[in-house]
Order: C-alpha cells, then sequence, then structure tokens
C-alpha cells in the first residue's frame, strides 16, 4: 500500500489502560500506528498538531479515536463537544471504550456525536478482539473524507 | 319593586268579601225586578177579574132592563098579571147588582159617576112603568099605549145600553192600560234576566280573574317557588308585592329561604373549609392553624378569631393563630389562664361557652376584653382523644353580637374539624421530621453506593485484564504456580466486575423508564436457554419446557433477567450426584397466570425462605459461584409490575419459584409506564 496508514488515536488517563490498549492493537496485529493521550486536551493538541505534537504532520489526522469518558483535565464528553462542531475533525470517528454502563452516559456519547460505544471487556483476550474488530471496521472498511 | 295597587293593600278577608259582593249584589237587583214583575202581572190579573165581574154585572143589568121592557109591553098588551113576573124579579134584583157595581168602581170617580147616572136612569124608568102599570090596572090604558107607541121605552134602553157600554169600554181601556204596562215590565224583566245572567258571567269572569290575581295567583307563585326551593334551587326574590297575608307570607318564606339558603352555604362552605384546613401544604401545621384561624372568623363573621392551644407543661394558652392582621400581632404569644377565664372554662368542661357582653363582668380580668377589646365572646373546645387540647375563640370587638344557637352549633362541628386537622398535622410533621432525615441520609446512601460501585468497577476490571495480559502476553515465562495465581486474580477481578454490574443493575431498575411490549415468554425462554447451553450440557441437566404461554405486557429484558436468574439458580444449587431437572411452565390460579420454574435441587428451609429475595443473602452456600443478588432483582422486577413473586420449597426434594407479571390484553394494575416500542 503505498498511502500512509493513518494512526489510531488512543485517548486513556490510566497509563495500565494505556498501555494495555495499544498492546491489544499491537497483538491484533493492526497495521496502522497507535498514538496514545492522556487526556482529552492532550488529543485535541494531536490533532491541532500544537503542544508536544507541534512536529506532526498536518495531514497525519487519525483514521480513529479511542475515546475514554472519565478523564481529568478534559474528559471524554467535553472533548467530543469540542471537536465535533469542527468541521476539518467532524468526519473522524469516535469510539468510546470505557467502563460505564449508564445508559445516559452511552446516550450522551451519541448525542455528541460518537460512533460507537463499547464497554471495557475486564479480560485482555477480549480486549485484544475488541481491537481488531475495531481497526477492521474504522481503519479498513470505513471511508472518511480524503481531504485536500 | 312596583307600588302596591289599593286593591291589592287590602286584607285577603276583605279581597274575598268584596268579590263576592260584586257577585251577590246585582243577584238581588235581578231577584227585586222580578219580584216587581211577578205583583205586577198579579195586579193585571186581578183587574182581568174585576172587568169580567163588571161585565157580568153590566149584563145583567141590562138583561134586567129588558126583563122591565118586555114584562111590561107583556102586561100593558095582554093585561095578564103573569107578565109583571120578570118585571118584578128584575127591578128586585137591580138594587144588589148596581150597589155591586158601584163597589167595585168606588175608587174611581168617573165610572162611579156614571154607574150612578145609570142607576138614575134605570130607577126613572121603572118608576115610570110602575105608574104606567098601576093606571093600567085602575083601568086607564091609554097612557101605557101611548108610552109604548112614543117608543120611549126602547129609547130608555138603548140609552141605558149606551151608558153600560161606555161604563164597560172604559174599564176595558183601564184593563189594557194595565195588560200594557205589565207586558213592558215583563219585557223589561226578559232583558234584564239576561242582562243580569250576561253580567254575573262577566262579574264572575272578573271575579275569577282577580282572585287569580290576588289570591290563587301568588298562591301558586308562593307554592313553585317553595317546590324550586325544595329541589335544591337557591330562593330569589318571590315576587308577590301585596300587602295582605299572602305578601306577608312571602316574605316571610323569603327570610326563611334566605336564612336556609344562608345556613346550606355554610354548611357547603363549612364541608369545602373541613378539606381545606385539613390539607396539609408546605406551610405545615402552622399553615392549617393560620387556615382555621382565617375561615372560622370569615365563616362567623366576627372580628377576631383565635386559635388557643393550651399548653400542659407550662399551663397557658399558646396563640397558634388569629385571624386577619391580629395574626402577627398575636401568633405564638402567651396568654395566662387566670386572664381567660372563659376559654378555660370551655377547656375544662368540652362544651362552648358564650359571653354576650363582656362588658357586664367587670369584676373579672379578662385578656380578650382588656387588651384586645372583646365586646362578645364564644369559645368553642378542640376535642382531641385525650380532651379538649386548645380552644377555638371568636370575638366581637366592634359591637356587642348575640352568638345564636345556630352559631354555636356551627363552630363547635367547625372545631371538631379543625381538631382533627390540627392532630393530623402535628403527627405529619413530626412524622415527616422523622422520615426526612431518614430518607435524605437513605437516599445519600445509595448515591454513594452506587458511586461507589462504579468507582470500584474500573479498577476491578483493570485487575481481570492485567493478569489475563500476563497470562496471554508472558506465556510460558510464568512457572505452573504463577499462572495459576495469575488465574486467580484475573477470577476475582471478574467476579467483582460481575457482582458490581449486578449492583449497578438493581440500582437502576425502576429509574429508567423501560419499555412495556407484549413479550412471549416462550421465546425468552429459548434465549435464556441458549444462554446456559454450555452449563446445561457440562451439568448433564434436563430442561422441560411448556409448549405454550400467554403473551405478557413486560418489557423484554426484565423477563429475561427473570427468567435466567431463575434457571440459572436451578441449575445451580442441584444435590450432588443428581443431575439437574429443570421445568419451567405456566399454571393458572383462580384469577392469575402464574408462571414458575422448578428444579430439583437441594431446597430451601421454611426458615430462610423469607430471606432469599435480600440481596446479598446466600443462605450460606459459599460454594456456589454467584453473587447473590439475582433473586433480589427478580423481585425487584416482578414488584415494579404490581406482581407477586413466591417459593415453594422442599429440602432435598427441590425449589419451585412462582411469579406473576401483566398478561398483555389485561394491562389493568400496570403502574410502569406505558410505552409501545416506535417501531
Amino acid at each position: 500500500m503505498d498511502r500512509r496508514r493513518k494512526p489510531i488515536l488512543v485517548v486513556e488517563d490510566d497509563p495500565a489502560d494505556r498501555e494495555m490498549i495499544a498492546l491489544a492493537f499491537k497483538r491484533a496485529e493492526v497495521a496502522s500506528p497507535v498514538v496514545t493521550v492522556e487526556d482529552g486536551q492532550e488529543a485535541l493538541d494531536y490533532l491541532q498538531a500544537q503542544g508536544r505534537f507541534w512536529e506532526r504532520h498536518p495531514e497525519d489526522l487519525p483514521a480513529v479515536i479511542v475515546l475514554d469518558l472519565d478523564m481529568p483535565r478534559m474528559d471524554g464528553f467535553e472533548f467530543l463537544r469540542l471537536v465535533k462542531p469542527t468541521p476539518d475533525l467532524a468526519a473522524i470517528p469516535v469510539v468510546v471504550l470505557t467502563t460505564s454502563e449508564f445508559d445516559k452516559d452511552l446516550s450522551q456519547s451519541y448525542a455528541l456525536g460518537a460512533k460507537s460505544c463499547i464497554t471495557k471487556p475486564g479480560d485482555f483476550e477480549r480486549l485484544v478482539e475488541v481491537a481488531r474488530a475495531v481497526h477492521e471496521h474504522w481503519c479498513e472498511i470505513n471511508q472518511v473524507p480524503k481531504g485536500k | 319593586m312596583r307600588a302596591p295597587l289599593p286593591f291589592s293593600r287590602l286584607s285577603v278577608h276583605r279581597k274575598v268579601i268584596l268579590i263576592l259582593a260584586f257577585i251577590v249584589l246585582p243577584v238581588v237587583g235581578m231577584m227585586v225586578l222580578y219580584l216587581n214583575t211577578l205583583r205586577q202581572s198579579l195586579a193585571v190579573q186581578e183587574e182581568v177579574d174585576r172587568l169580567l165581574e163588571i161585565q157580568v154585572q153590566t149584563a145583567s143589568i141590562l138583561a134586567m132592563v129588558v126583563d122591565v121592557q118586555d114584562g111590561f109591553r107583556g102586561f100593558v098588551l095582554v093585561r095578564n098579571e103573569k107578565f109583571l113576573e120578570p118585571f118584578y124579579t128584575a127591578e128586585g134584583a137591580f138594587d144588589p147588582a148596581i150597589s155591586k157595581l158601584k163597589q167595585m168602581v168606588r175608587d174611581d170617580h168617573e165610572q162611579l159617576q156614571r154607574a150612578s147616572q145609570i142607576e138614575a136612569r134605570v130607577r126613572a124608568l121603572l118608576q115610570r112603568k110602575k105608574r104606567l102599570i098601576d093606571a093600567v090596572r085602575l083601568g086607564d090604558l091609554r097612557p101605557a099605549l101611548e108610552h109604548i107607541e112614543s117608543g120611549e121605552g126602547p129609547n130608555a134602553l138603548i140609552a141605558i145600553r149606551e151608558d153600560l157600554r161606555n161604563f164597560e169600554n172604559i174599564e176595558k181601556q183601564h184593563l189594557s192600560a194595565q195588560r200594557a204596562r205589565a207586558e213592558r215590565l215583563a219585557l223589561v224583566t226578559q232583558y234584564g234576566l239576561v242582562g243580569v245572567v250576561i253580567g254575573i258571567l262577566v262579574l264572575w269572569w272578573l271575579a275569577s280573574l282577580l282572585l287569580a290575581k290576588t289570591i290563587t295567583g301568588p298562591l301558586a307563585t308562593l307554592t313553585a317557588t317553595a317546590q324550586e326551593f325544595g329541589s335544591g334551587r337557591p330562593g330569589a326574590r318571590i315576587p308577590v308585592f301585596s300587602t295582605d297575608e299572602l305578601g306577608r307570607l312571602a316574605r316571610t318564606m323569603e327570610e326563611m329561604q334566605a336564612r336556609i339558603s344562608r345556613h346550606i352555604s355554610q354548611m357547603e362552605a363549612f364541608h369545602a373549609i373541613g378539606q381545606d384546613i385539613s390539607t396539609i401544604g408546605p406551610d405545615g401545621l402552622e399553615g392549617v392553624l393560620k387556615r382555621i384561624a382565617e375561615t372560622a372568623g370569615s365563616m362567623l363573621s366576627v372580628d377576631l378569631c383565635l386559635v388557643l392551644l393550651w399548653d400542659e407543661t407550662i399551663g397557658c394558652w399558646k396563640v397558634g393563630a388569629a385571624s386577619g392582621h391580629w395574626h402577627d400581632l398575636l401568633c405564638r404569644s402567651v396568654l395566662i389562664r387566670e386572664e381567660t377565664p372563659i376559654s378555660f372554662k370551655a377547656l375544662t368542661t368540652g362544651r362552648p361557652q358564650v359571653v354576650d357582653d363582656l362588658e357586664a363582668r367587670p369584676e373579672e380580668v379578662l385578656q380578650i376584653r382588656d387588651r384586645l377589646g372583646g365586646k362578645s365572646l364564644l369559645a368553642v373546645p378542640l376535642m382531641g382523644p385525650k380532651g379538649a387540647f386548645g380552644v377555638l375563640a371568636f370575638a366581637s370587638t366592634n359591637e356587642k353580637r348575640v352568638f345564636t344557637d345556630w352559631d354555636v352549633r356551627l363552630s363547635q362541628q367547625f372545631a371538631n374539624q379543625a381538631a382533627i386537622a390540627i392532630l393530623n398535622a402535628r403527627l405529619y410533621e413530626a412524622a415527616q421530621q422523622r422520615g426526612a432525615g431518614l430518607q435524605n441520609r437513605l437516599e445519600e446512601l445509595e448515591r454513594y453506593a452506587v458511586n461507589m460501585a462504579h468507582d470500584l468497577k474500573g479498577p476491578a476490571r483493570r485487575m481481570a485484564e492485567l493478569a489475563s495480559l500476563l497470562q496471554v502476553d508472558y506465556k510460558g515465562r510464568f512457572d505452573e504456580r504463577s499462572d495459576r495465581y495469575l488465574g486467580w486474580i484475573r477470577e476475582t477481578g471478574q467476579q467483582l466486575m460481575a457482582r458490581i454490574e449486578e449492583v449497578l443493575r438493581l440500582a437502576r431498575l425502576g429509574t429508567v423508564r423501560e419499555t412495556i411490549e407484549p413479550v412471549d415468554p416462550a421465546e425468552v425462554v429459548r434465549e435464556v436457554i441458549r444462554g446456559c447451553a454450555s452449563h446445561i450440557e457440562r451439568l448433564g441437566a434436563q430442561v422441560r419446557v411448556v409448549d405454550w404461554f400467554p403473551k405478557l405486557a413486560c418489557n423484554r429484558v426484565h423477563l429475561f433477567q427473570v427468567l435466567d436468574n431463575l434457571v440459572r439458580n436451578a441449575l445451580k444449587f442441584s444435590v450432588d450426584g443428581r443431575p439437574p431437572d429443570v421445568e419451567i411452565g405456566v399454571v393458572k390460579q383462580t384469577n392469575e397466570t402464574v408462571l414458575f420454574v422448578r428444579d430439583n435441587g437441594i431446597g430451601i428451609p421454611s426458615s430462610e425462605q423469607e430471606r432469599i429475595f435480600k440481596p446479598f443473602e446466600r443462605l450460606g452456600h459459599k460454594d456456589v459461584p454467584g453473587t447473590g443478588i439475582g433473586l433480589a432483582i427478580v423481585k425487584k422486577i416482578i414488584e415494579l409490575y404490581q406482581g407477586r413473586v413466591w417459593v415453594e420449597s422442599e429440602p432435598e426434594k427441590g425449589t419451585t419459584f412462582f411469579f406473576t407479571l401483566p398478561l398483555y390484553g389485561d394491562l389493568t394494575g400496570v403502574s410502569v409506564r406505558q410505552e409501545r416500542a416506535g417501531s
């Protein structure tokens, strides 16, 4: 494949989870690179190529954002609220990966523009399956505008 | 109001007399007229009779005169004495006849004169004849013959006849005049009679109109008004304005209606008030007391109404509330017993006390009179279960007022209602204070538990995930024992997660609105069995399902949770060495349809059967995996639908769980919001 593989952006505050998710993508033998950030603010920095991501290639937007909800500084909802009205970023699918099973969290996520909600499984093998499925659906099958 | 007519000022008695007089007077007049006519016709009859008599007399006189003439002629020509017999007979009869005739016309001067003239003529004739007869007897015939030849005799006869005819004619004229008069009178009487009858009819009609207007009309109006009032319509002004007895009756009825209406409206107000004052609003007891004071004050329209509550511990009154502007001034103030003897008497005797004139009691110190300016006072006790606990005091401050029996009764009735309202409000307030604190703490605890469970879930999951990561990712690098421990860590974390999830699900039940839909339990049962398939296979269990279920009206997930929990339980608590035999079915009981899940497991001792539906009760079977919350969820779901769940069990034989859910098509009694799925 000629074209650069778009990365998968994982937004997760818990270091263990962050590492496990990244590892799960790795174990799922996902070809796309995985970028991890600690919270919504960092994710925003990444998307806008600022802060510690100032050197990021401007067209290097993620194929999918895997988003935790409960985070310090800027939580998942706030992040969705900021990203979704931005035309360039709105097309990036957001998959919410959370421990919460509260209906109101799920419906709020969808209302704010999340494309999918997945409960963290509590088993690494299942997590690998989730990672594989996310990659396959959002990075391989799903089509987004090619941009400028 | 219309000015009363002069007639309507009269009393009913006079009106009746007047109306009767109107009818009687013409009747009397007509009778007088008739009698007069009768008298007149009698007079005519008399006159006729007299005339006939006169005619008889004149005829006989004429006959006499003819007899005299004929006798005389015969005697002279034959000279036989025998011919003179009629002559003398006639002469003898003449005197009575002429005197009778004269007697009959004695009132009529002219006729009497004529009669005398006839008499004179007849007597002269007789005299002449007698002289001639005497001459004949003496043999001198010549004068007699001369007399006959001269025709003197017939001439005299003609003259006499003429006189008699005249006489008769005059009498006849009299009679016809009399008769004409009588006829005229009869005619007048005839027309008079017709006139009087018409007049009476007209008068009768007028009298009936007058009666209707002055007596029966007002009576009918009064009756109609009374009936209308009786049938519950409010009495209006009765349209009877006369000043007679009926008018007075109408006014009395109006007063009575007004009084009854006032009483009814008081009773209605009273009823409404009862509900109003019993309603415990956000202002609690204080609001109830205030409403009592206000409504009681306006109900009796007094200037001041006080709700006095007797404080047993300090032995004095506390003003619970006061009507109008007095409230801010008096509320919560204290009145001492010595200054309120009347209210205190009402409290101790439990009977209403009335003082129409407080100033007539100068010897006593009276707060209500001296400080509040009361002129009259009514104090009714507020009765509780242990006697009076307070008093409703009604005071008139502007002027003296006589409290009627009705006032006293009404106020006592009101006080009875008010007392209940006050006691209720007191109880409610006390209970609410206790309950509110408890409720707040419970809600706080629940929120805390839910949040904590939620917060714990993340770490538990992470622990399980990390352990499984190590097991997968570092496979072969741990020895067998480390691998086993890692397995335990993973399982513990997963159990913890499962348990937390159950807790959260239990907490969420009923707080989230669920959709009610028609559900076929057979489908749900199939799903449940599919979910447990591996479990069933491993245990070698047998699951029997009845062929047909009635459709239920509930949330599909709810039914799944119920059946899943019950089936898993049935599989779980089996007797060692005996493969589980589970039966899922339905029974019809008296008036409900009951689903059941039966097993042949270890059973539940009857002493424990109550506990099993409580969260985290596991009856000491620690070796059986589970969260201990499954049956609590079942119970909570069933109760959401106002259904029942119960258990029948025999230790070592088996257990049957029964539950009811609303049948589809028979949604009565479902309190969960009914919403059909949108699509």
